[in-house]
């Protein structure tokens, strides 16, 4: 389904239209709800975090003062509701770990992994995927499946914009470890 | 301003990435959301209770009468052109004296002094507290 500009929905809302917010919450839920399982990881609690953060946006949407986007205010509360519902800390600097290394360049990884059947790519990348932290899946989320700034994530995670672009490049690294670790291992199995 | 196009480029990671589906809540969760929308009671904007204009208030307050009470009392060459001590004494001082009189007879009769007693007691406690107990929003 095709959505229209968030300010849309809201000026409808404001204006009274309360199915209109309907439509926000279908464009807005799958990441919602991605965002805070990864802080829960547990789906029931997650479901139910998500649930009362839109219905706070909502009885709150008067006092959105359009200074960000909607998005990044809307995923800023969840990701506290989802901190506050865990107790767990926010988002801290973590010292750069040791990723494996190993003899392959990004480009070599780009080749080998863009040549295969786009299911296997997928198959790939999730398993990657699942080997990352929640922190770091997190990122991953709001970057590249959200399409947020740099200052966007900043806003939402309370991490400074240096730290963030340091954490994703750090996530970057360790995804082409990663996939190239897995292909060399598939490569080794055919040989 | 950094922006995504300031990371290396990731072209290849963002497509791979993108591929991959988001987690999504169970059916029906929007009904769910519209329901306990509409449930819910409409929120009225939180008014701010009179105590704590009034506790705002109250430093100032405090202030102003210390000036007042350094300026009327000084004989300092500086407030020369103000009535100073002298109209302090000839002019207020008797009105004043007339007030704690008439708090004098009052006191005089015991059941009325108790009754005062306790009823200022009172209203300075529930003063006390309102102003300076935090409440908790509603």
């Amino acid at each position: 389904m095709k959505y229209l500009d968030d300010n849309h929905y809201i000026d409808r809302v404001l204006n009274g239209d309360t199915v209109a917010y309907a439509m926000l919450v279908a464009k807005h839920k799958n990441l919602v709800f991605s965002i805070i399982l990864k802080i829960l990881n547990s789906r029931e609690d997650a479901e139910e975090v998500a649930q009362d953060c839109f219905v706070k946006v909502y009885q709150s949407l008067s006092t959105f003062e359009r200074k960000s986007k909607f998005s990044t205010w809307l995923y800023r509360i969840a990701y506290n509701a989802a901190i506050s519902k865990t107790r767990k800390k926010k988002m801290e600097f973590a010292p750069m770990d040791d990723y494996v290394m190993n003899n392959y360049t990004e480009e070599d990884v780009s080749k080998g992994i863009g040549d295969l059947d786009p299911d296997e790519q997928k198959r790939l990348i999730d398993r990657a995927m699942a080997r990352l932290s929640d922190d770091d899946n997190l990122l991953i989320t709001l970057f590249y499946k959200a399409e947020n700034s740099i200052e966007d994530i900043s806003n939402i995670t309370g991490l400074s914009a240096s730290n963030v672009k340091v954490r994703l490049h750090r996530i970057r690294k360790k995804l082409h470890a990663e996939l190239a670790g897995m292909m060399e291992r598939a490569l080794n199995a055919m040989n | 301003m950094i922006n995504k196009d300031d990371l290396t480029d990731d072209d290849f990671l963002r497509d791979l990435i993108r591929r991959s589906p988001l987690d999504s809540p169970s059916g029906g969760f929007t009904e769910r959301v519209m329901a306990q929308i509409a449930a819910s009671p409409e929120v009225s904007p939180v008014k701010k209770p009179f105590y704590l204009y009034l506790k705002a208030v109250v430093p100032y307050l405090l202030l102003a009468m210390i000036l007042f009470t350094v300026i009327a009392t000084s004989d300092l060459p500086l407030f020369r052109w103000l009535p100073g001590r002298q109209y302090l004494t000839e002019n207020l001082l008797p009105y004043i004296q007339s007030i704690f009189g008439m708090f004098k007879s009052a006191f005089s009769s015991k059941a009325v002094s108790w009754a005062l007693l306790v009823s200022f007691s009172a209203g300075a406690l529930y003063l006390v507290d309102k102003l300076f107990t935090r409440r908790g929003a509603v």
